[in-house]
């Protein structure tokens, strides 16, 4: 038998091996089947927030009373819209309304345990006097030329200081361990460092490629991330993110509200062709358009979701489609770099006057400012209360403290890293001083958490699980948004409540009923 | 006529609106033949080079507050000639007879190592929304519309303006001056330009800091087109503006102009028209949809492959190249005997201590570093089989083993298949598409074909990963495309133990293959053609068919790796693993190390996974000095430097081109050899 031979002889019987394999049924390699139907004793409170162990604000999230209907003299049907867009139909500052109004019971400290000290052996992270935990994001090859890391870390460090200040939890000092800088290609690496060392109780994560988050979920640390990759985090019951990413392809209620705000009627779309989630997000505004869109006098007038990434020929052959096809809306699914240079070429075409942008990844006052007056009119979508509303929340006013204290700037990614701080402390004093990584994650898995109203409530016993159009299982309860409108080279609010809410077990046109989480 | 007079307004504004990008690729263009004509290097790094001078200047007139014209000087007529002349110095004076995609490979290294010198010596990183001056006063805020159809600003004037004046300037150095002509003999042929009196070195120091003084001012025209200012947006330009350097053969100046303006129009054209075509007539729609994000790279592989002329171009090459030695045989084979006994003695013995190490001392990460360096090495054995072997550049390694990832991933997810029977239909579906990709680029050689497989790599990038029977799609954003790991009857690999035993075990077998095909006709076929293609012609060699065979073969390696490597992450992690830029970090890694050997692909792939942990975290020193407390306090190093060792790799490349690997073993056994002869003598 010649060499050829013996060799494709070998391969075959290689392949027929392998045809007889199987895959092994552990890790995460395949996706758990989901629970279809939520454990029914999960409590489904909103859990107190853990900050200010001392202070007044401690009281236990009271049970709303009664709800009084925040715009109640809105038509039913189409809102409506100002004109020309460049008014906020009703200031923050000018409305009466509540949104919940509560009833205070006598004030309970929820975690009377807060300052008692049991020696604890064999706790990763956590030594009689720290409780430390590490923390991994990108500052070097970042494309978005973000602060990332840096604000992230921030954030954390001021919440830790904020609580140690009042004495730590459970006798001990919050501490970061280690802060590393994935690279933007090193998340694994970091992830496996971290389970490998052994010495944090729960990792912090700020990443744009999160290839490591699995490597944690599957060692049992409790992680608390930044979450803009829902394929990453779902199904993963360890995860917690700043917010859920809930149903990428499902109908947005909130967007087609803002572009009603906007006065819009012929909408334009933009996504990247090269990336799925940028492509999937152009679709769900455009079905949103299509369903919600005829009954408050809007359709889709331009749809492009094939754009270069970086636009680097531009983008004046679609600004002038768009023109011509009357655009006087343009959302679109593309960073924050993308939007300037759309904005730009606007204002060469002589049309951004006439045409609103919402912005979905600019809420970076840096940003905006260097662009002067460019952006003026623009909205922008956010998944946590702005800072331009009045959100009365112990959370929000330490965060207001302590965060500029720490040399941090009032941004996203400090609040991000503030809001999965105070998660992990909330799991902390959930699991009791007796506590481990997976008592944290249990504890954690059975609240509802809402950042004292900073974020829309995410219920982490349903909500560690992908979310389909008309499946309701696992959505947020409510659909809501804050968002915001630029002006002046900066933001300012114009909704009546720092968030404004949908029911989230339909997706029926309604009119958006101001919320504040924090009352 | 209304609608002719609609369409013709379309059409002339789509042009106008091309204009500013095609300037844009024009410069670089410009930059890319200027380069290749004076030093005959296709430079990938003059994205590099443009990006440190743009940056100096931001620096210099932004954040130190100088005038434009001082940070010009200081950016463009100062900094970059002096990049130019360091590596004209440090590199490119070593490489002047180097076959030309020895010459792109220590480009393609620089490209990513002087944007992290810089950003690292000058504390510059990208900012978002970061907006930069151009030179003309006002040159963003005043617009000019010539035409009463679309408007220019004065920046993009002046871009216009040096691309035309520039190409004038170069045609007419190259055609009526003596340096033109000088630069020209000395990428022809330096030793005889110099029996005829000329400096060679002088003339190529001069032609370098031409270049790259082109580069800087490049750079600084185009700089207020991006708003964050990352040496990534200089290096996507520069990618796109390849097909218009194509369209010059990389020899033509006015062509090249030509080109990359054309490039601009016909993108704004295609976008001004399909999308509406597309919504009249919706078999279009695919074809809007595939080709908006990929046209420059469909263009690039277009006339590449329906091109003739590119075909028939033949690179520079020295006429008395003819006298120089061969390329040495490998170092193993000229070996004395008991040397080679002892290597393998020590080889077995080296192996066994870092196996047992790892096994039982090993924790969760060094066990995943060691396994993805096993699954790299066996990736870059699929380098040794087309550039160690066939003596050809393929830049599309990471998209045969994407392909081998994103099988397994499908085959698991739709079919619940055996992930290992995954694997070798992965394997088999990468060789296919590589002796398909291998048919129409056969005629080309060196570094067209390296561009060919580039412009393919950024194809399969923009179009076919997107696809939800490729990618995943919009499931693939809900679940992610997670992949398992093997079952052998009882044997789990679900742990990382197991797991990195079959990772091993696979190593050992495609090694096996590499080596069988080596040494069998394949590989003898392969040397012949890599000595002379016509001496092999005419004793009856079809330089096609062991072409196509060594591109399937090497698709069919990557494609297995990229497979095990989805297995070992439980996760393709595309963008992570297969991107066309890592495939390009990969190449550089293996030839700099050794692409002819087995061991210089496992060393390799070794160096990528692990130098980095190993050195530049101090583990290892902290494991000899006993403690990571007692470590420097410069450790862990950082990151950047990763990158720019990468990039002192590359220069090494320059210096030895048959790789780090290869050249220390010659050294050292040409030195054992002597010592053993003489004790053989003397006894």
């Amino acid at each position: 038998m010649n060499r050829g031979r013996r060799t494709l002889t070998a391969l075959c019987a290689i392949a027929m091996l392998a045809a007889a394999c199987g895959n092994s049924p552990s890790g995460d390699g395949v996706s758990p089947t989901p629970d279809p139907t939520p454990d029914p004793a999960a409590p489904t409170t909103a859990a107190p927030t853990a900050a200010a162990p001392d202070a007044p604000s401690e009281e236990p999230a009271p049970e709303p009373t009664e709800t009084v209907e925040a715009t109640p003299d809105a038509p039913d049907g189409a809102p409506e819209p100002d004109a020309t867009g460049d008014e906020a139909p009703e200031s923050a500052e000018s409305t009466t309304t509540v949104a919940v109004e509560v009833v205070v019971d006598e004030p309970v400290d929820p975690y009377p345990e807060r300052h008692t000290f049991v020696a604890l052996e064999g706790v990763p992270g956590v030594t009689d006097d720290e409780i430390r935990v590490s923390v991994v994001g990108i500052k070097q090859n970042n494309p978005l030329g973000t602060c990332i890391l840096d604000c992230f870390v921030t954030g954390i460090q001021a919440y830790f200081d904020y609580v140690n200040d009042s004495g730590g939890v459970y006798g001990r000092n919050l501490v970061i361990d280690e802060i590393l800088d994935d690279e933007l290609f090193r998340n694994q690496e970091h992830a496996l460092k971290i389970i490998a060392d052994n010495s944090s109780l729960a990792a912090f994560q700020a990443t744009l490629l999160p290839s490591g988050w699995g490597d944690l979920n599957d060692a049992g640390v409790p992680t608390f991330v930044w979450n803009i990759h829902g394929a990453d985090a779902v199904n993963r019951d360890n995860i917690f993110g700043n917010h859920v990413i809930g149903c990428p392809t499902c109908t947005i209620r909130s967007f087609v509200w803002i572009a009603s705000q906007a006065g819009a009627t012929r909408v334009g779309l933009l996504g990247y062709g090269i990336t799925e989630t940028s492509k999937v997000c152009a679709k769900a505004f455009a079905d949103s358009i299509d369903l919600y869109g005829p009954a408050l006098g809007m359709e889709v007038a331009y749809f492009n979701d094939n754009m270069a990434y970086g636009l680097p020929n531009g983008i004046g052959p679609e600004v002038t489609q768009m023109i011509d096809a009357g655009v006087d809306f343009i959302a679109t699914c593309m960073d924050l770099n993308a939007m300037l240079t759309l904005a730009q070429e606007l204002e060469r075409q002589g049309a951004r006057d006439q045409i609103t942008l919402l912005h979905p990844n600019s809420y970076n006052y840096e940003f905006v400012a260097a662009a002067g007056d460019l952006f003026d009119g623009d909205y922008a979508l956010l998944v946590f209360a702005a800072f331009e509303y009045d959100v009365d929340s112990p959370l929000r006013h330490a965060y207001d403290q302590w965060v500029p204290a720490d040399g941090g700037p009032v941004a996203e990614q400090t609040l991000v890293g503030w809001i999965n701080a105070d998660l992990f402390v909330t799991g902390l004093l959930e699991a009791g001083p007796e506590y481990d990584r997976q008592s944290i994650i249990d504890s954690l898995n059975q609240i509802t958490y809402s950042a004292g109203g900073l974020i829309n409530p995410v219920d982490w016993s349903r909500q560690h699980t992908a979310v389909e159009p008309f499946v309701y299982d696992y959505a947020y309860e409510l659909h809501c948004t804050s968002s915001v409108r630029i002006e002046g080279g900066g933001f300012v609010g114009f909704q009546p409540a720092p968030w404004m809410c949908w029911p989230g077990d339909t997706e029926e046109w309604s009119e958006p009923t101001p919320t504040d989480f924090a009352a | 006529m209304i609608l002719a007079s609609g369409f013709f307004e379309d059409l002339f504004r789509g042009i106008l609106q091309g204009t500013p990008p095609g300037a844009v690729y024009a410069l670089i263009a410009l930059g890319f033949v200027l380069t290749y004509k004076t030093s005959g290097v296709f430079n990938l790094a003059f994205g590099a080079q443009a990006y440190i001078s743009a940056a100096m200047y931001f620096k210099v007139h932004s954040v130190w507050g100088w005038p434009k014209w001082a940070a010009l000087l200081v950016s463009v007529f100062v900094l970059a000639p002096l990049v130019g002349l360091v590596l004209e110095r440090a590199i490119f004076r070593h490489l002047r007879t180097a076959s030309a995609v020895s010459k792109l490979v220590v480009t393609i290294g620089l490209s990513v190592a002087l944007p992290e010198i810089f950003n690292w010596a000058a504390r510059f990183s990208a900012v978002a929304g970061r907006q930069i001056t151009g030179i003309v006063p006002d040159g963003a805020g005043v617009y000019y519309d010539p035409f009463g159809v679309y408007r220019f600003n004065r920046d993009e004037l002046a871009m216009m303006a040096v691309a035309l004046a520039g190409t004038l300037l170069l045609a007419a150095l190259f055609r009526f001056t003596m340096m033109g002509l000088s630069m020209r003999a000395v990428v022809e042929s330096p030793r005889m330009t110099e029996l005829s009196g000329i400096n060679a070195n002088r003339v190529s120091a001069f032609a370098w800091a031409l270049s790259s003084t082109f580069a800087g001012m490049a750079g600084v025209l185009i700089a207020p087109r991006f708003n964050s200012l990352s040496s990534g947006d200089y290096f996507t330009l520069v990618i796109i503006a390849v097909a218009a350097a194509a369209t010059g053969l990389l020899v033509s100046l006015p062509r090249a102009l030509l080109g990359g303006l054309g490039l601009g129009w016909f993108i704004a054209v295609f976008n001004t028209f399909l999308p509406g075509l597309a919504d009249d007539h919706t078999w279009l729609r695919p074809f809007q949809e595939n080709l908006t994000p990929s046209l420059p790279f469909v263009v690039l592989f277009a006339i590449l492959v329906l091109w003739r002329a590119v075909g028939r171009q033949r690179e520079a090459s020295d006429p008395l190249a003819g006298v120089d030695p061969p390329p040495p045989a490998l170092a193993a084979l000229e070996r004395h005997p008991r040397l080679t006994l002892f290597t393998r003695l020590f080889g077995v013995f080296f192996v066994t201590v870092v196996g047992l190490v790892v096994w039982f001392r090993a924790d969760v990460l060094w066990m995943s570093l060691v396994t993805k360096a096993v699954i790299i090495a066996l990736i870059y054995l699929s380098v040794t089989v087309i550039t160690g072997m066939g003596g050809q550049i393929s830049l599309c390694q990471g998209t045969f083993a994407a392909i081998g990832g994103f099988t397994v991933f499908q085959m698991a997810d739709r079919f619940n298949m055996s992930v290992l029977a995954a694997a070798l239909i992965g394997a088999a579906l990468a060789a296919a598409v590589g002796a398909l990709l291998s048919l129409p680029v056969l005629r080309l050689g060196g570094v067209w074909l390296a561009i060919a497989t580039l412009a393919f790599a950024f194809f399969f990038d923009a179009v076919m990963v997107k696809f939800s029977w490729v990618g995943g799609g919009s499931t693939a954003l809900l679940t992610g495309t997670q992949v398992p790991r093997p079952l052998i009857g009882p044997i789990d690999f679900a742990s990382d133990r197991a797991f990195l035993v079959l990772a091993v075990v696979a190593l050992v077998v495609v090694s096996v293959v590499v080596i069988q095909l080596r040494e069998g006709t394949i590989g003898r076929t392969l040397a012949a053609l890599r000595g002379s293609e016509v001496a092999a012609a005419s004793i009856g060699i079809s330089a096609a068919r062991a072409r196509i065979v060594a591109f399937a073969v090497s698709a069919a390696i990557a494609g297995l790796g990229g497979a095990l490597l989805a297995m070992h992450q439980q996760n393709v992690n595309y963008a992570l693993n297969f991107a066309p830029i890592v495939a390009l970090f990969w190449l550089v890694v293996v030839v700099a190390l050794g692409s002819r050997t087995v061991e210089g692909a496992i060393q390799a792939g070794a160096a990528f996974a692990l130098f980095e942990p190993l050195i530049l975290q101090g583990e290892l020193l902290g494991w000899i000095v006993r403690g990571e407390e007692r470590l420097p306090e410069f450790f862990p190093l950082s990151g950047n430097w990763r990158l720019i060792l990468f990039g002192l790799m590359a220069m090494q490349f320059a210096r030895h081109p048959e790789g780090l690997v290869e050249h220390g073993k010659r050294r050292s056994a040409t030195r054992i050899n002597g010592w053993l002869e003489a004790r053989e003598a003397r006894a």
